[in-house]
Formats: structure tokens, sequence, C-alpha cells
């Protein structure tokens, strides 16, 4: 069986962020990592290899050139190969743009099952894995908290709820997005890091996936930021001290609250 | 002596301008270091840190299993060779994970396994011995340990009563004896045990744990590094084939003096690494624990400790890897031969001794300083930093006491002048002349930012000082000077503070010409550490010349030297104080 687990290069998610004129992220080279939602993509994709002998996993990531290190990250984690998809005119994609490209490199690969996490770090539109899937013709099961393929045919999925879980299956090949609460992410071992050297790792161009660049990168995207605000963590606290009704007051507040 | 240009000569930095130094600095780590880096402080936080109470209270089987884990992930194979089944990542790789130990049991359990229980088959074994035992090393099958204390013989490692006889049909050595405090005793497979071959000739053995004759005593209870197993070694009759003699009958002692090398630049690494952990931990509590309605580290006490704290953590950390990158560039220019590997690492006994007297005081300090600010706490056994400071304690100790090896750093000094290894005599003459004048020139080049202006002018003339001083004395000490161990020591103290400042400007330095983001606090943490240091290497300097003059002499040669080290304009207090508000600010050690 064919794995591919997509992933993306984020900011460390405690690098300073500033944005350019454009709003688009400034994204340094040495603050790079794999998204970290996408450590429980490719761990997903490293268990379903373990339990289907033979099979292969492929980590595809779509980015700027220097996110091949990023790619060696991950594959200290484990998996055959990697992919990368970088081409100067992907700068500026939007969600729909940079699913148009997933979709190609993942044609091109060849995949019986394609992860992906259920967002990335750093923007959050979460819709990347259900375009994908759009543009293939395939089906998507969303947001898996377990994932079990039985035989080579079929994928099943249980899907957190509001009480217990909903479960769904679709016929291979199939994409499944998955949640953080799928498993428990491996560390990056000495071994595996050593190992990662040596692992293939294929860039492809727009040329390579025969995509025309008019159709992807800044130009293409009808998706734009508009602004952005730091979020504010200063709190709202109130301190009752002391023998002077302090007790009362906490009861009345939690019973305000609905605590009690 | 390898001709690259990399590769510098042992003790050079008495010499060589600090301007114009360029060595291996922890902001130098490679992609691949630094994830290596990090794969074992993971490794650490997450098998090892949890099960730190039963560590110490030597579960059965535990240590063992941890250290078979690390050999799973790799983390036992970085200096074997590749062609026996190891990484061959060399010394920075091992001396960075060695730096990420944190937990003291299992730093010297993992140490003693890495360096004395397998470099000594790395570098002397045989190809038959390094095939039937690196392999098993590397991944952690067989757990390794180094026998060479006995009762009453330690640091005269000469002295050792352990026989071995060769048996009558000499296929066989028999050994007879005991060892004394072998780490790792209680569960090691392999023992590189020394012994003398007929009474006199002091000769290394491989010998496995299992065979017969071979037993271990109780357990012995220690100060701290509780969790690590430390027995006697009892040899009853063993017989060991001749094929297990490591290295050559009666060269026993080169391996045990030459692996110390190595084993005294790790444990720099691994005692800055506990230094910076002790920081961490007094950082977080100072910012936690309140008092007077305000975070301890809002004090100006506990500021100065943070701040103190702070410039150990990283003058040891400059001088380990400059040295570790240093002996690192000697070994991979020496080319394949182990043993013109070991003589390239020779080169730099000082520097290891230094490595080791320099990362073990600076923890001792951090673990003190860091049971004082927890305050009552600190004492209490629940808390870690009680811990740390008990554990901290025998890394002065063994490895080579310091006392040991502030010998070792003086007496190398002297005989290499001798042979006219160090350049210290031809700098001599200029030496005397600016000290009797009392003026220095301005060492700083002109692009040496202003910040470190002062600190460059006090390296420098300390270093002058120093060799003035040195020399005084080694005219009148040379023909005694092994019985002169109080000017050994007041010489290897201006080694030791002299290689410590020297590296951290130097560290600075190159961290603000390459416009680090950290440039400030590198230049705070230098100015700090040659505030700090600059008043010992004082003492050692004017205790040096106090030994070898009296009277007149002495009081004119004392104000010569006094005048021309000069003292510092730049303030203590505004640097800790603002070294103290980083360190706060980053919740402990502030470069990362």
């Amino acid at each position: 069986m064919n794995i591919v687990a997509c992933i993306k290069e984020t900011p460390s998610t405690t690098a300073e962020k500033s944005f350019g004129p454009d709003m688009r992220l400034e994204r340094r080279k040495e603050d790079a990592i794999p998204n970290p939602f996408d450590e429980y993509t490719i761990e997903e994709a490293l268990r379903q290899q373990e339990k289907h002998a033979g099979s292969t996993v492929t980590i595809l990531c779509m980015g700027p050139a220097t996110a091949t290190d990023t790619l060696r990250k991950a594959l200290a984690m484990g998996g055959d190969r990697a992919v990368l998809v970088s081409d100067s005119a992907l700068a500026g994609s939007d969600a729909i743009g940079t699913a148009r490209v997933l979709a190609a490199a993942l044609q091109k690969i060849g995949f019986d099952l394609a992860l992906f996490g259920s967002a990335a770090a750093d923007a959050y539109g979460g819709v990347v894995p259900s375009a994908t899937a759009e543009f293939l013709g395939l089906p998507l099961l969303s947001y898996a908290s377990k994932l079990d393929l039985s035989g080579d045919s079929t994928a099943r999925i249980q899907r957190a709820a509001e009480i217990g879980y909903n479960e769904a299956e679709a016929p291979l090949p199939a994409l499944v997005s998955v949640v953080k609460s799928i498993n428990e992410p491996r560390y990056p071992s000495m071994k595996g890091i050593m190992a990662s050297k040596k692992k293939p790792l294929d860039t492809f161009s727009l040329a390579d996936l025969g995509l025309d660049p008019s159709s992807v990168g800044g130009a293409a995207a009808r998706e734009r930021a508009i602004s952005s605000e730091k979020v504010s963590t200063q709190r709202k606290g109130e301190m009752y001290q002391g023998n002077e009704g302090a007790a009362d007051r906490v009861v009345a507040f939690l019973i305000e609250q609905k605590v009690l | 002596m390898a001709t690259s240009a990399k590769v510098e000569m042992g003790a050079a930095y008495l010499t060589t301008p600090v301007t114009e130094e360029h060595f291996l600095t922890p902001e130098k780590f490679d992609e691949e270091q630094r994830q290596i880096q990090e794969a074992a402080a993971t490794f650490i936080q997450r098998e090892v840190l949890p099960k730190t109470e039963r560590i110490r209270h030597q579960e059965e089987g535990l240590v063992p299993s941890l250290l078979k884990l690390a050999g799973e992930q790799g983390l036992l194979m970085i200096d074997v060779p590749e062609e026996y089944g190891g990484a061959d990542l060399g010394l920075v790789v091992s001396g960075l994970v060695a730096h990420e130990m944190r937990e003291s049991s299992f730093a010297v359990a993992h140490g003693a396994h890495t360096t004395i229980g397998t470099l000594p088959i790395v570098y002397y074994g045989t190809d038959r011995q390094k095939r039937a035992y690196l392999p098993k090393l590397a991944t952690g099958e067989y757990i390794g340990a180094y026998a060479l204390t006995e009762p009453g013989v330690g640091s005269d490692a000469m002295s050792i009563r352990t026989r071995a006889t060769l048996s009558a049909d000499g296929t066989h050595y028999i050994l007879n004896g005991a060892k004394q405090w072998i780490t790792n005793s209680g569960f090691a497979d392999l023992f590189v045990v020394f012994a003398k071959v007929d009474d006199t000739k002091h000769t290394a053995f491989i010998v496995e744990g299992a065979w017969p004759g071979i037993s271990t005593g109780a357990e012995e209870k220690k100060m701290g590094i509780k969790g690590s197993s430390t027995r006697t070694l009892y040899l009853d009759n063993v017989k060991v084939p001749v094929e297990n003699v490591l290295g050559e009958i009666g060269k026993g002692y080169k391996i045990a003096f030459n692996i110390l090398n190595i084993g005294r630049l790790k444990l720099g690494a691994g005692t800055a690494g506990g230094a910076r952990s002790a920081l961490d931990m007094a950082a977080k509590y100072a910012d936690e624990r309140k008092a007077f309605g305000r975070p301890l580290h809002g004090f100006g006490m506990i500021k100065k400790k943070l701040a103190h704290m702070a410039s150990d953590v990283y003058a040891a950390e400059s001088l380990v890897f400059r040295t570790i990158g240093a002996v690192e560039d000697a070994r991979v220019a020496a080319g394949e031969d182990r043993q013109a590997q070991l003589r390239a690492i020779e080169e730099y006994a000082i520097e290891c001794s230094i490595a080791k007297v320099f990362g073990s005081e600076a923890l001792a300090h951090c673990v003190d300083e860091g049971v004082q600010i927890f305050g009552g706490y600190g004492f209490m056994d629940e808390y870690p930093i009680s811990w740390a400071y008990r554990d901290a304690r025998i890394n002065r100790i063994f490895e080579g006491t310091n006392e040991v090896n502030r010998l070792v750093a003086a007496g190398t000094l002297f005989q290499r002048a001798m042979e006219g290894r160090v350049g210290l005599m031809p700098a001599v003459p200029e030496i005397q002349a600016q000290v009797a004048s009392g003026t220095a020139p301005d060492f700083a080049a002109a692009d040496t930012p202003a910040a470190l202006r002062e600190s460059v002018n006090l390296v420098e003339r300390a270093k002058r000082a120093a060799i003035y001083s040195v020399m005084k004395g080694a005219a009148k000490f040379m023909a005694t000077m092994r019985e002169e161990q109080e000017f050994l020591e007041a010489t290897a103290n201006q080694l030791i503070t002299i290689f410590a400042m020297d590296s951290a400007v130097a560290r600075a330095l190159d961290a603000v010409r390459s416009g680090s983001t950290d440039a400030h606090a590198h230049e705070l943490l230098a100015q700090l550490t040659v505030l700090r240091l600059l008043p010992e290497m004082r003492a050692a300097m004017e205790a040096a010349i106090t030994m070898s003059t009296t009277g007149d002499e002495r009081r004119a040669e004392l104000a010569k030297v006094r005048g021309y080290l000069g003292d510092p304009e730049l303030d203590i207090v505004p640097v800790q104080r603002e070294l103290a508000g980083i360190v706060a600010e980053r919740g402990g050690y502030p470069l990362r």
C-alpha cells in the first residue's frame, strides 16, 4: 500500500510572528518546523505502515526550496522518502491553490491512502484536505480520531461527536484528515535523524506536475488576509482577601457562574 | 602535529590575541548536531526524568533497560566506528549528548558505558576484539564498565595490586584482585580491567562479566548519584584468554591516561549541562516564589546569584566546546591511525583538565546557589535541586580529582615550555618590558565592539601578567617543580581563569560580529565572566609571585604586576542586574 502523509512547513509556535505589507506571514528559515498537527499525520502513516507489511510512506510538502530541511526533520520520525513541491510561482498560494498542487502531486506519486492534519498551526484554514479531495474526485474521511484499514480496500474512521462518535468508511484510494487524539507521535531518535539523511528526497516543479503557473500562487489566490491583531493575553481577575466576607463572595461568584 | 590551519596548538590561547581566535561555539553547531542534541534532550525528558525517583532507589533492571533503550535510539553508538556497528559521529556530538543528560545517575551510567567502558576498545582493541565487542556495546546489548581503582589505590593508578598470571599452557591469564567503586558493576557485561603481569607490567584486559570467578559486592551507599551502580568487583582466579589482552603488555597505563583526556572533556560537557539545569530550576523558582510582595528575582542579591550562575554556564560551555572542537579537528586531521589520534588529543591535555575542573566547579557553585535560592525548600528531599546538590559533589573527585587535574595542567605547561612546544619563551622579553614600564598597548582591534573593549584588554593583560608570574616562579622552582604543588596550583588557577575569560570573550566577539539576535546577552555574559574571574586570576598571580620572591623584591614585583594588570572600570552591579533581568524574562539560562 502506498501511504502519503501531506505536511506543511510552519513557523515554530514560539517564534515571534510578523506580517509583510501584503499581510502575508514573514517566514524565516531558522524558525521553520513541520506543522505540529502534522506530527500526528506522520505518526498515523507510520502506524498504518507497521500494520500493513510492504507499505511505503512518502512525506509530501509544498513549500519554499529551503523546506527540504523541514522534510528531513519529518523523515527523522520515519518514512521511506519525501517529495517537495517548490516553485517560485507558488508564493502567495491560497488554500485552493495549495490543494490544486497537492492533488496534482498526489496523482503523480500515486497513492492508496493520503493523510492530512486537520489544520496548520499558522493559518488554521482547515480546508486543504477537502479541497484536495474535490480536485481528485476522491472521498475524504475528515477529523479521524481512529483509522482502520480493512484489507487493502476500505478505510474506516471514527470521528468524535458531541456524544459518542460517528463512524464513516470509504473505499481506497481515499483521503483522511486526522485529529490530535488519534495517536501519540513518536519523537525523532538519533538513529532516525541519521537515517533521514540517506532517504530519497525529490523536488517537483509546477512543470513537473503539468500545472499552469497562473492557476496557482498569489496571482490566482482569491482569498486574502485583511488585517491581523495580537491576541491580548491580559486576563481580568478579582481578588478577595482577608476575613471580610471573602468566602461569601467566592460562593456568590460560583453561583453566578452556575458552578454551584 | 597536523598542518591544517584549523588545528591550533594546545595552550595556544595564552599567546593568541583573543580578538583573533575563532573556534567552535554552541552558536556554530550544524543542523544535524542540533537535531541530535534535541533528540538526546527529548529522550531524557520523556524516558528518564519521569523515572528519577525509581532510578534513585536502584529499581532492579531499570538503569540497564534505559541504557538499552538509549542504545536502540543510537545514543550509545556515537563514538563507535561504522564498520563495527557505530555511527562514528565524533566528539562534538558525543559531547553534546553528554551535555543533555541532566539526570545525574543516568548520566554517570551512560558516561561510564560510552566513554571509559567503550573507548579503550575503540582506541586500543584489535580487529578481532572490536568485532567481538563493539557492535554489542554500540546497541547496549552489552553494558560496559571500567575497573582501575582499588581499595587504597586511586589517583596513583600505577600502584594497583590486581595480578595477572599466565597459565602454564600460555593460553590464559589468571586474574586475582579487587576493584573498588566500579560504576555499572551491578549489571555490566564487560569490564576493562587493569592488572599487573608478573607484578610489574601494568596491563589492560577485556573481561566478560559472565566468566567464572567474577563477582561483585554490595551496592555502596553514596552521598549522591544514588541511582548509579557502584560496587566492588572481585576477581577470583578469572581465566582471561590471551586474545583479550587490550593493547600491549606493560602499557596498560597508557590506555588509562589517554582515555582520561576524552573522559575529562566529556565530563566538562556534562557538568556544564548540569550547571545550566540548576540555573533553570533556580530561575523558575525565583519567578514563582514571592516574598515581601515581589518575586525573588526582584531582589538584588538574588539577581546577583542568577547572573553569576549564568556566567558560570556561559564560560563553562564556551571553554568546553572550544576544546571539543579543537580536539575533534586535531583527531580528524591525524587520520585513521588511532594512536596518532590519541597523540593529537594529548596535545590538548591542559585544556581537557581545565574543562573538567572548571565544569565541575561551575556546577558546584550553581547547585550551591541553587539550593540557597530555594531556601528551606532547597534542603528538602522532594525538591530536585537538593539532589542536584548531592549529585554534583562527585564530579570534583572522579575522572582525576581536581587537584590531580590542576597538577596535570600546570605540569604539562612547564614540560611543554621546556620542550619549546608552547610559545611562552619568545613572548617573555616583550612582556617583561611591558610589565616593567607598567603600560600596556590597547589590545582591542579597531572593530572591537565598544562593550567588549575593556574585557579584551583585561584578558590580554591577564595573559601577560600570568606568563610573567609563572616564569618568575619557574626560574626559582624548576629543579624541584614536582614538589612545589602550591606553586603549581597557583599556576593552574591562572591557566583556568584565563582560559575561561578568553573563551567567553572570544565567543561574545563572535556573536556580535555575526549579528546574533542575542548579541547583547553575550556581551553581558562575557563582561560578567571577566569581572568575576579577574580577581581570582589576580589572587593566583599574586600567590605565585609571593611564593617566588621575598622582601623588597616581593614588594616591587607585586606592585609592578598589580599596576600592569589594573582594575576594571566597568561596574559589576548594573551588568549583573541587567543579565538577571534577561534570565528572569527567559525563565532560565538565556541562550538556547
